[in-house]
C-alpha cells in the first residue's frame, strides 16, 4: 500500500515539480544568461590565462 | 568516558594544529612537493582525529576567561571522522588543479572547519567561525575569473553579515547567561535567536541560502568539493549541538528541501544544480535536528556524513567534466558517456546513493531523519521531505546525467556544436579517478555495511535497520515513480541558456534598479546621483562589505563592553 502510495507521489510530486521549476522558475524569475560572465570556456586549462597558477 | 579511542597510542593533537602547520609548510615548500605536502598534511589530520578519545578537553586562560578549543564527543567526532576523509580525498583529486593560493587556504579552511566541531566555547566558535569564511573566500577568489570576484565578494558581504548577527548573539548570551560554554543553547529570547539565525545563514536555509549556490559553483574545480564539505556541515554541527528539538527547525527544512529541488530542476549550470541539490539535502538535516530525539540527531548526523562523502563524489565527477571540456552548463554538455565513461559510472554511484537507492550510503543514512520526523507526529513533514526525495531523483540521477552523459540533443538556442564537446580540451588526470574511485569505495561500503558508519554517531543508530522488506520497496517505489515524472516532462528539463535570479536578487538586481529611480528624485542643493550601470554595481559590494566590517567592529566594542 504504501509503496503503491510512494509510486504515486514520485509521479504526480514529480510533474508537479517540474512544472513549477520549468514554468514558474524558470520564467518568472530566470533572466537570459550573460555568457561574459558564466563558465568561462578557459578556465583553469594548463597554460591558459586561468590555469597559469596552478602547481601541475 | 564513553568508548576508547581509536588507535591506542596516538597523543591527542587537534587536527587544526596540524592542518594550519600544514598550511604554512605548502605555502612555503618548492611548487612541485606541494600537492603530495597536502595530501600528508591532510592524512595527518585525519590520525590525529583517529587519535582523539571521547572525552578529551582543553582548557586554556585567557586573561581570566577559561577556553576550551577543544572538546571531543561523539558528535564532534563523527564529523571531524568524515571532514578528514573529504579533506583527503580533496587533496588527491585536486592534485593537478590546485594552485599556490588554494592549498594553504584550503588547509587553512579545514583547520577552522575542524576548529568549529572542536570547539567548547562560543569565543572558540566564533574565531573559527569567521577563520572559515577567509579561507573559504579565498576558494572562490582562486578561481581567478570575474564571475568568482564577484561571487566572492557577495559571498563574503553574507557570511560577514552572518557572522556579525552571530556575534552579536554570543555577546548578548554570555551577558545574560555569564557562560561561553557551547552546548545546548535552545531558542528561548534574543540571544539564542541571533545565535540560531547566524548559523542558519551559514547552513542555507532559505531565504538565507543564495549565497551558496551563487558562490559555490564560482570556486575552482576542487574547491567546490571543499566548501561543500565543511561550510554548511559545520553550521549543521553547530545546529545539531546548540539547538536539537527547536521544533521551527523542522518547517525550516522542509522549505530548504523543497526550495532546493525546484531551482535544481530550473538552472543550467550542473555545478549549481548540485548546490541547490545541498541546500535540499541540508533541509533533511535541519528539520531532524528540530525534532531532536536521539534517532532524529543520529539520522541528521549519519546523513551528513553520508551527504558530505556522495556529493563530493558528485562535484568531482561534474568537476572532472569541468576540466575536460571548460564547461558546466547543461546546454553545452551532450553525450559525455562515450568520451568519460568511467567518469559517468562514478557519478553514478554518488547519483544513485543521493537518491537512497539500497546497497549505497544514501539509503543506510538518510532514512534514519525521515523515520524520526514521522515517528514524532510530524506527519506533514515527513510527506513533504519525500516530496523533495523525488525532486532529488529527478535533478541528480535523472536529469543531470541523461543531459550530460547520454543524450546527443542540443538546444536550438545553442550556438556550440555537440561535436565541439567530443574533443576533449584535455584528459582527465589520474589523480582525480583515483578520489572519485576512492568517494566511491567508501559510499558502497557504508551502503553494504552500514554499522560501520551507525557506530560513530552520538547514539550509534538506536535499533534501526535500514535492511528490511519495507524500506527498500519503499525506495525503489519512489525511485520508479520519479522516473516515470522525469520520462513524462524530460523536455521541460533541457538545458535552457538562462540565468536564475534567487533571493540574491535583492543585493544583486535591486541596487540597480534602485539607481534610475534614486536619480530621478530632485532635492535642492542636495546632488548625490548614483551611477546606473548596466551590471551590478562593483562599488555596492565594496561599500557594503566595508560597512558589514565597520558595523561589526562596533557591534564587537559594544559586546566587549558589555562583557567589561
Amino acid at each position: 500500500m504504501t509503496a503503491a502510495l510512494l509510486v504515486g507521489l514520485g509521479v504526480a510530486g514529480g510533474v508537479l515539480l517540474v512544472v513549477m521549476a520549468r514554468f514558474v522558475v524558470g520564467e518568472v524569475l530566470s533572466q537570459p544568461e550573460d555568457p561574459r560572465l558564466v563558465d568561462d570556456p578557459d578556465i583553469e586549462a594548463p597554460g591558459t590565462r586561468h590555469g597559469a597558477g596552478t602547481d601541475a | 568516558m564513553g568508548r576508547g579511542p581509536m588507535l591506542e597510542g596516538l597523543p591527542g593533537v587537534h587536527p587544526a594544529l596540524i592542518l594550519t602547520l600544514g598550511a604554512v609548510a605548502v605555502a612555503l615548500s618548492p611548487r612541485r612537493s606541494r600537492p603530495w605536502l597536502f595530501v600528508v598534511a591532510a592524512a595527518l589530520a585525519g590520525l590525529a582525529t583517529l587519535g582523539l578519545t571521547d572525552g578529551t578537553t582543553w582548557n586554556y586562560d585567557f586573561y581570566g576567561v577559561e577556553l576550551t578549543p577543544l572538546r571531543v564527543d561523539r558528535l564532534s567526532l563523527a564529523f571531524a571522522y568524515v571532514f578528514s576523509i573529504a579533506l583527503v580525498a580533496g587533496g588527491v583529486f585536486g592534485m593537478r588543479t590546485m594552485g599556490a593560493l588554494e592549498r594553504p587556504s584550503t588547509l587553512m579552511y579545514a583547520a577552522s572547519a575542524f576548529g568549529v566541531v572542536f570547539a567548547g566555547d562560543l569565543v572558540t566558535l566564533f574565531f573559527f567561525w569567521e577563520l572559515k569564511v577567509a579561507g573559504s573566500a579565498l576558494l572562490i577568489f582562486a578561481r581567478r575569473s570575474p564571475a568568482s570576484a564577484g561571487a566572492g565578494m557577495r559571498y563574503l558581504f553574507v557570511s560577514l553579515a552572518g557572522g556579525i548577527v552571530l556575534l552579536g548573539g554570543i555577546g548578548w548570551w554570555i551577558t545574560q547567561t555569564g557562560s561561553i560554554t557551547f552546548g545546548d543553547l535552545g531558542l528561548d529570547g534574543g540571544a539564542s535567536a541571533l545565535i540560531l539565525v547566524g548559523f542558519l545563514i551559514s547552513a542555507a536555509a532559505v531565504p538565507l541560502h543564495a549565497w551558496m549556490p551563487d558562490a559555490y559553483p564560482a570556486s575552482t574545480v576542487a574547491g567546490t568539493v571543499f566548501l561543500a564539505a565543511f561550510t554548511s556541515k559545520a553550521a549543521i554541527y553547530a545546529l545539531a549541538r546548540g539547538f536539537p528539538g527547536t521544533n521551527l527547525l523542522i518547517w525550516v527544512g522542509v522549505v530548504m528541501a523543497l526550495w532546493g529541488v525546484v531551482f535544481a530542476l530550473a538552472v543550467n549550470d550542473t555545478r549549481r544544480m548540485l548546490v541547490y541539490s545541498s541546500v535540499s539535502q541540508g533541509g533533511f538535516m535541519v528539520a531532524a535536528i528540530g525534532v531532536g530525539s536521539a534517532l532524529a540527531i543520529d539520522g541528521a548526523v549519519s546523513h551528513a556524513f553520508a551527504h558530505i562523502v556522495y556529493k563530493g563524489l558528485l562535484l568531482m565527477a561534474i568537476g572532472a567534466v569541468l576540466w575536460a571540456t571548460g564547461h558546466t552548463r547543461l546546454t553545452r554538455l551532450h553525450g559525455l558517456g562515450k568520451v568519460l565513461p568511467w567518469v559517468a559510472v562514478l557519478y553514478m554511484v554518488g547519483a544513485l546513493s543521493i537518491g537512497g537507492i539500497p546497497l549505497l550510503s544514501g539509503f543506510v543514512a538518510k532514512e534514519m531523519s525521515a523515520l524520526a520526523i514521522d515517528d514524532n507526529g510530524f506527519g506533514v513533514a515527513y510527506w513533504l521531505l519525500k516530496l523533495a526525495s523525488v525532486g532529488t531523483l529527478l535533478v541528480v540521477v535523472f536529469r543531470l546525467p541523461w543531459f550530460t552523459f547520454v543524450t546527443q540533443r542540443t538546444t536550438a538556442a545553442e550556438h556550440t556544436s555537440v561535436a565541439d564537446h567530443t574533443a576533449l580540451r584535455q584528459r582527465v588526470p589520474a589523480s582525480m579517478y583515483v578520489a572519485m574511485v576512492a568517494l566511491a569505495c567508501v559510499n558502497v561500503v557504508i551502503g553494504v555495511w552500514p554499522n560501520l558508519l551507525y557506530r560513530l554517531l552520538p547514539n550509534e543508530g538506536g535499533s534501526y535497520e535500514p535492511f528490511t522488506a519495507y524500506r527498500v520497496t519503499n525506495s525503489l517505489a519512489l525511485a520508479v515513480g520519479a522516473l516515470a515524472a522525469f520520462w513524462v516532462g524530460r523536455r521541460w528539463l533541457a538545458g535552457r541558456p538562462i540565468s536564475v535570479r534567487d533571493t540574491d536578487w535583492f543585493y544583486r538586481d535591486l541596487p540597480r534598479r534602485l539607481a534610475p529611480t534614486w536619480n530621478r528624485i530632485r532635492m535642492p542643493d542636495v546632488a548625490i546621483r548614483l551611477p546606473e550601470l548596466p551590471r551590478t554595481p562593483v562599488w555596492v559590494s565594496t561599500l557594503w562589505v566595508s560597512g558589514v566590517v565597520v558595523v561589526g567592529v562596533l557591534v564587537t566594542l559594544l559586546a566587549v563592553g558589555m562583557l567589561a
